[in-house]
């Protein structure tokens, strides 16, 4: 973390630097009471808390000389940069002229002209532009991409926006595209606005950018990853006894943590406030755009560019901006054609400057010129002399370098080059006659990337056509070798001959037999079509999605224009999504599987995404997992409850025998009761009607005779010890006698029997229509 | 009240609050209302011209005066670089608040009509050596004499402990304060009152949810009025939103929702808080108690301690309806809120009753076995009998009955709440600070270590005193703070790895002295800690005198 700099901090001039100790020490003095003052500030404090403690070090620094001067000169260096920053006039230009989408040859001089500076370097500078595009549609997409899969409005804005291609667009979209429905999600609720900025006034302390780079995890974690690591951060932080801001901050960073990642859905609320509030950076930009009370076009156009790249749609950004300019009563203006004087003034400056600078050269001249002539007629002859063309050279090479700039260095030039060319013409004819030879001994492919080399090596030179011509020789006997290789795999499986057609096609682009193979390719694709389904059904049948994706992919990319290829690309997305759903069950399984024995573990982890994604498509199959765990923790409970109560009715002194199992026998009064009631049974409360199904359907101990006991049978097992154990929670159950009453109106009151626990019983009465439990008997 | 036996008082000094209490004649423990007939008085402190205001006017006073008012001043104590500048002087933290104690002591003097002149002071169980010591100093420049300084949660228990138990309890104290948090765990039995283990975090307390609020304030004037102007910049409505923030989280403990108005440059802004966006907005905070009692809790478990029987909680903050709610998530225990405002002063008072009850034994016990007083001080028994006879006359002399003296016999034993060691260089050469006092050690406690010289013929050796908050033998200087140093001199010629023995010893006030030995010729230092983060010397003297010519109101 860089610390602040101190003559910055202490608001002391820096050009020339104070260096009056008093001065420094009245100024510490000052900031530290107004530091002091903050030190309990609602949103201050941590800062405060910070500077305070500097205030040693401040000390140490400032009365050193030596360390001040160098504060001094960070200081200056920091204000210039900061002023620096204000010019980058070149690249927004840019940015106003390609916002719609091309830059004319025409502009790009204009824009040179206006920054005088020349063509190439703009070119340079928009062709990094264009490479940078791809790079912001990547980062766009992937943001769009977090929900899932990307809709194709996503797709029609993104190429709107960035002035590509929608094909391009769709070449790097890594998941499914759906159609429309881009709402159906719903936004996740943004953080609370004070919550946030708590986060971030402490993350400027401690010098982070998100709560991610907090816990050093990728922005991309999994959940999992990022409760572990803010537990840990938790309890790193609030281990360090020493409590200065930055620690402070960091345990409040860390508090927050622990409850932004608790689930997905508060963490999607946590990523949406960033995007957000990235926006708002924007703030600064806007008002400096409106300056003089209204906004142009231009800069409108790039304030949206800019709120785009923070990971805004177009839209939202465009009604953000217009509203912020709105609360702050600017117009945003219509386009208008811009002045052009000051062009016209700076070309007529810089003529005068290139007349000034030739007129200064003159008069050196002259004295040169005799001697110049005299060294060059001694250097032609000597060279018309030599017959070693590489002595030519050197000869040449010497006297431009001594003679440079002077009158006969275009002759001379003339002349190095003509030795060159000829020097390089008999390199190039011998390694031309070395490859023939390889090519005669049959091996093309060898020969071919010589000849591919070498012309590379002797582009400019007079036996480049020759080597142009062995190119050519060599590709077709290539081209044919290979083609033969296709004709002769003619009894292959379809696939194999497809992929060997794909292959030419790939290696020959302007191979001969192009539109041979393609011909083939093309009369392949109903056989291909028919092989592809069979192995789609054995990839279904084995659920590989991945497999299954991929070939589907491979059909659409060699015959996007076969009638089979919409329903393939619909094929496609099918599998997709379903590798998708596979790989988020596979993860929610793994967490689940980390629950361990804790079922409602397990099933929270299921709720937690349904809770976030309501409307995935997994939602059937989730349901069904956890209607399994559900299931599996009342048999839990079930089973717990069983020994549980065969462990009390061994204690009953034998009065009660499970004679069937899950029955027990009243050796007192001959009745058979239900072992379990229905509370544990099914982990539900019933009404009367229910209760009276449920009686009626009930087969414990293979037995069908089960009935609602009476009140004096229910009471029998509570009335004397040894009491039958109270379980399963109930805490009434339903008996046999009802009768109708008329009190508010007409209503049917059941008789029933509660035991809180085995010695405090009674009876009372309920409404048929409340929820009790039913304890079955028989005789 | 005979002469022989002084009365001390027990100060609450607090965040946000301070009150003051005494054990009635009838042993009862009871809090004074201050002048303005409040039983607390805000720790708000208003430098009124020649004049010290404090309370609830100095509280209103900082809408209008921001800049000559201070609040929260607890949160500074034990910085050395925190001063408020007032009329070109500037004040140190204990000097302001021991105008707070002024306060408190002088109204109940008012009151009660007698004066005060020992006093037992609390402070958060988790505050280190430096903290503690500036919150004697703040008694000492107050002119008092600080019998001790106990801890909150302990004070709180001792309530706890003479009032509602009669058997033996494990009890969880969460103390959630004005600007404090502290989680104790400790072990009531009817003639011993045991801290187990403490944690928490003096920088997390009332304020925070305060501070909360006002954050919210701030964001919905500036969507309201549609600009951002940071609201915050000025002063009074700084102090305005602080006062309203701390208004409507009151309102909010009985209340669903509160409206809060806002004005600030002319423009005036309705927000409607609910107590659910309020829970939202601070739901971390809570998390962070939370996680701090667990941490608690597995120390405890280190110690045998593997449950409790109950949660009580105390301090003001406790009132917020989440935190109980949170907490009977938590830990499936009803917990009992218990005198939330008053517990920790009337348990403070009943400790400095405690204090001077046994000092009338010391002294008739020292009578009739003919020694002095100054022999029996300290840790030394006495028989059963010796107690048992000594009990019965001073009950009938003071007028309170026998069982109430004896019940001020209860030990406290307490615990300290960091460790404490020194800086070393370890095997790899790189230095550590190596853990001679570990937390939660009960205290008194004093433990030795044998280190040794690092090269032939070392001169001296340096002693940097450490504090830290982990309960390792060993960590990385940086976890720690430094708290004193002591330098010892070695004679001439020693080879490298001479034995130097230190000894740590820390009273059951957490305050700690250092020996240090070297076995060769026996030389020795001491060394108490001193340190630039408390006010000391010249500048308390200063203090004192200041504090003397000033009348407080």
């Amino acid at each position: 973390m860089e610390r602040e700099n101190f003559y910055l901090l202490l608001e002391l001039p820096v050009d020339p630097p104070e260096t009056d100790l008093h001065q420094i020490e009245t100024a510490i003095k000052k900031m530290q009471a107004r530091w002091s003052l903050f030190r309990n500030h609602p949103t201050k404090a941590i800062l405060a808390k910070k500077y305070i403690g500097l205030i040693p070090e401040i000390r140490r620094v400032m009365s050193a000389p030596e360390l001040r001067n160098k504060e001094a000169e960070a200081a200056l260096a920091l204000t210039r940069e900061r002023d620096a920053k204000k010019f980058a006039d070149i690249d927004r230009h840019l940015e106003i002229r390609m916002s719609k989408g091309y830059i004319t040859k025409e502009e790009i001089f204009k824009l040179a002209e206006l920054h005088g500076t020349e063509e190439t370097k703009i070119r340079n500078r928009i062709r990094q532009k264009q490479k940078e595009k791809i790079v912001q549609l990547d980062k766009h997409l992937n943001i769009r991409a977090s929900k899932g899969y990307v809709t194709e409005e996503d797709v029609a804005k993104l190429a709107k926006q960035l002035a590509i291609s929608e094909e391009v667009v769709r070449k790097r979209v890594k998941v499914p595209i759906r159609k429309g429905g881009g709402n159906q999600m719903g936004r996740p609720k943004p953080l609370d606005k004070a919550i946030e900025k708590v986060i971030l006034a402490n993350l400027k302390v401690v010098g982070k950018k998100s709560l991610y780079e907090f816990l050093n995890a990728s922005n991309g974690a999994p959940l999992e990853e990022l409760q572990a690591k803010a537990n840990a951060v938790e309890a790193h932080y609030r281990q360090i006894a020493r409590k200065d801001a930055a620690t402070t901050a960091s345990e409040v960073l860390a508090g927050q943590c622990l409850q932004i990642f608790k689930t997905e859905e508060s963490r999607q609320s946590y990523d949406y406030s960033r995007a957000r509030s990235k926006l708002t950076a924007l703030n600064a930009d806007i008002d400096v755009a409106g300056l003089d009370g209204e906004i142009k076009p231009e800069y409108f156009e790039v304030l949206v560019k800019a709120a785009v790249d923070y990971g805004m749609d177009s839209d939202e950004a465009r009604a953000y901006i217009e509203d912020y300019c709105q609360q702050k009563n600017w117009k945003v203006l219509a386009p208008k054609k811009a002045p052009t004087n000051l062009k016209r003034v700076l070309v007529a400056s810089l003529a005068v400057i290139l007349l000034l600078a030739a007129v200064g050269g003159g008069s050196a001249w002259v004295i040169g010129v005799r001697r110049a002539k005299a060294d060059f007629g001694e250097l032609i002859a000597r060279v018309d002399g030599q017959s070693d063309l590489e002595k030519k050279e050197m000869l040449l090479k010497n006297y431009l370098a001594a003679h440079e700039g002077g009158k006969y260095t275009p002759e001379i030039q003339e002349k190095l080059l003509a030795v060159r060319q000829s020097l390089e013409d008999g390199a190039c004819r011998q390694a031309v006659a070395e490859a023939d030879a390889q090519a005669e001994a049959a091996r093309p492919a060898e020969a071919l990337a010589r000849y591919q080399a070498l012309s590379r090596q002797y582009a400019g030179s007079p036996c480049a056509a020759t080597l142009n011509d062995r190119l050519h020789a060599a590709a077709e006997a290539l081209d044919d070798e290979a083609f033969r290789m296709i004709e002769a795999g003619a009894l292959a499986e379809v696939d194999q001959r497809v992929a060997a057609c794909q292959a030419y096609l790939e290696a020959h682009p302007q191979g001969r037999h192009r539109d041979e193979v393609r011909r083939r390719l093309g009369d392949m694709s109903e056989e291909y079509y028919l092989a592809l389904e069979k192995k789609l059904k054995a990839y279904r049948e084995q659920d590989q999605w991945a497999a299954a994706v991929s070939l589907c992919q491979r059909f659409i990319d060699l015959y996007p224009e076969s009638p089979r290829a919409a329903a393939i690309e619909g094929l496609r997305d099918t599998f997709q999504r379903n590798l998708r759903g596979e790989q988020i069950l596979t993860r929610l399984s793994v967490k689940a599987a980390a629950a361990g024995d804790d079922l409602a573990g397990a099933r929270a982890v299921y709720a937690d995404y349904l809770k976030a994604y309501p409307s995935s498509s997994l939602r059937p199959v989730i349901h069904e997992k956890i209607a399994v765990l559900e299931q599996q923790a009342l048999e839990d409970k079930r089973r717990v409850a069983v020994s549980a109560l065969r462990a009390d009715l061994a204690a009953a002194g034998g009065r009660f025998l499970e004679k069937q199992p899950e029955t027990v026998l009243d050796t007192r009064t001959g009745l058979t009761w239900c072992l379990l009631d229905s509370r544990a049974e099914t982990g539900q409360c019933l009404d009367y009607e229910a209760a009276a199904k449920y009686v009626a359907g009930l087969a414990a101990g293979g037995f069908s005779d089960w009935r609602l006991p009476s009140a004096d049978e229910l009471a029998g097992i509570y009335k004397k010890a040894p009491f039958f154990p109270a379980s399963g929670g109930a805490e009434w159950y339903w008996t046999s006698k009802s009768y109708t009453r008329y009190s508010d109106g007409w209503s049917r009151v059941v008789d029933v029997v509660s035991s809180r626990n085995e010695i405090d019983w009674r009876v009372d009465q309920m409404a048929d229509w409340q929820c009790g439990a039913v304890r079955a008997v028989r005789r | 009240m005979s002469d022989q036996m002084k009365r001390i008082f027990g100060i609450d000094l607090g965040t946000t609050y301070t009150s003051i209490a005494y054990v009635d004649e009838f042993g009862k423990a009871v809090v004074v209302p201050n002048a303005e007939n409040q039983r607390v008085t805000p720790s708000v402190v208003f430098f009124d011209g020649g004049n010290i205001v404090v309370g609830d006017v100095a509280k209103e006073s900082s809408k209008i005066y921001p800049n000559e008012v201070v609040s929260f001043i607890k949160r500074s104590m034990g910085e050395p670089d925190f001063l408020f500048s007032y009329d070109g002087k500037s004040y140190r933290a204990e000097e302001i608040s021991s105008y707070i104690l002024r306060k408190v002591a002088q109204d109940a003097e008012q009151s009660l009509g007698s004066k005060i002149t020992d006093v037992v002071i609390t402070c958060p169980a988790y505050f280190g050596i430096n903290e503690r010591e500036a919150t004697r100093m703040a008694g000492e420049i107050a002119g008092f004499n600080v019998r001790q300084i106990i801890n909150e949660p302990t004070a709180a228990a001792i309530a706890y402990g003479t009032v509602a138990i009669s058997d033996k309890r494990v009890v969880m104290v969460y103390d959630l304060g004005g600007g404090t948090f502290d989680i104790t765990l400790i072990d009531i039995q009817p003639d011993a009152i045991q801290v187990i283990c403490t944690g928490g975090d003096h920088n997390l307390g009332g304020k925070d949810w305060d501070d909360r609020i006002v954050a919210h304030l701030v964001q919905e004037f500036q969507s309201q009025t549609s600009s951002d102007e940071e609201i915050l910049e000025d002063p009074d409505t700084c102090q305005d939103l602080q006062l309203s923030a701390e208004k409507s989280k009151k309102v909010l403990s009985q209340r669903e929702k509160t409206p809060i108005s806002i004005t600030h440059g002319g423009e005036r802004v309705k927000v409607e808080l609910l107590r659910s966006k309020f829970e939202e907005i601070t739901s971390d905070l809570l998390e962070r108690t939370i996680h701090l009692t667990h941490e608690m809790l597995e120390e405890a478990k280190k110690k045998g301690y593997n449950s409790f029987d109950e949660i009580i909680l105390v301090g003001g903050s406790t009132r917020m309806p989440q935190v109980a709610t949170r907490i009977q998530k938590e830990f499936g225990k009803e917990p009992k809120i218990f005198d939330p405002d008053e517990a920790v002063a009337k348990g403070a008072a009943i400790f400095g009753w405690k204090l001077s009850l046994n000092d009338g034994l010391v002294r008739r016990i020292a009578a009739k076995t003919n020694r002095n007083v100054e022999d029996l001080q300290g840790d030394v028994e006495f028989s059963a009998q010796e107690v048992e006879a000594a009990a019965q006359e001073l009950a009938d002399e003071e007028g309170y009955t026998l069982p109430s003296v004896k019940s001020s016999l209860v030990k406290v034993k307490d615990v300290s709440s960091k460790s404490f060691g020194i800086v070393v260089n370890n095997s790899q050469n790189e230095e550590i600070v190596y853990s001679v006092i570990l937390r939660n050690t009960g205290v008194p406690v004093e433990a030795a270590k044998r280190f040794f010289t690092a090269v032939d013929d070392q001169e001296t050796v340096l002693i940097r005193i450490m504090e830290a908050e982990t309960s390792e033998k060993s960590i990385p200087p940086e976890y720690a703070i430094e708290i004193g140093t002591a330098v010892m001199r070695l004679p001439s010629g020693l080879p490298s790895d001479t034995p130097v023995d230190i000894t740590f010893s820390l009273n059951k006030e957490g305050r700690l002295k250092i020996k240090a030995v070297e076995s060769t010729e026996g030389r020795q230092v001491d060394a108490a800690i001193e340190t630039a983060a408390v006010i000391q010397g010249e500048e308390l003297a200063a203090a004192k005198m200041r504090s003397q010519g000033l009348v407080v109101y």
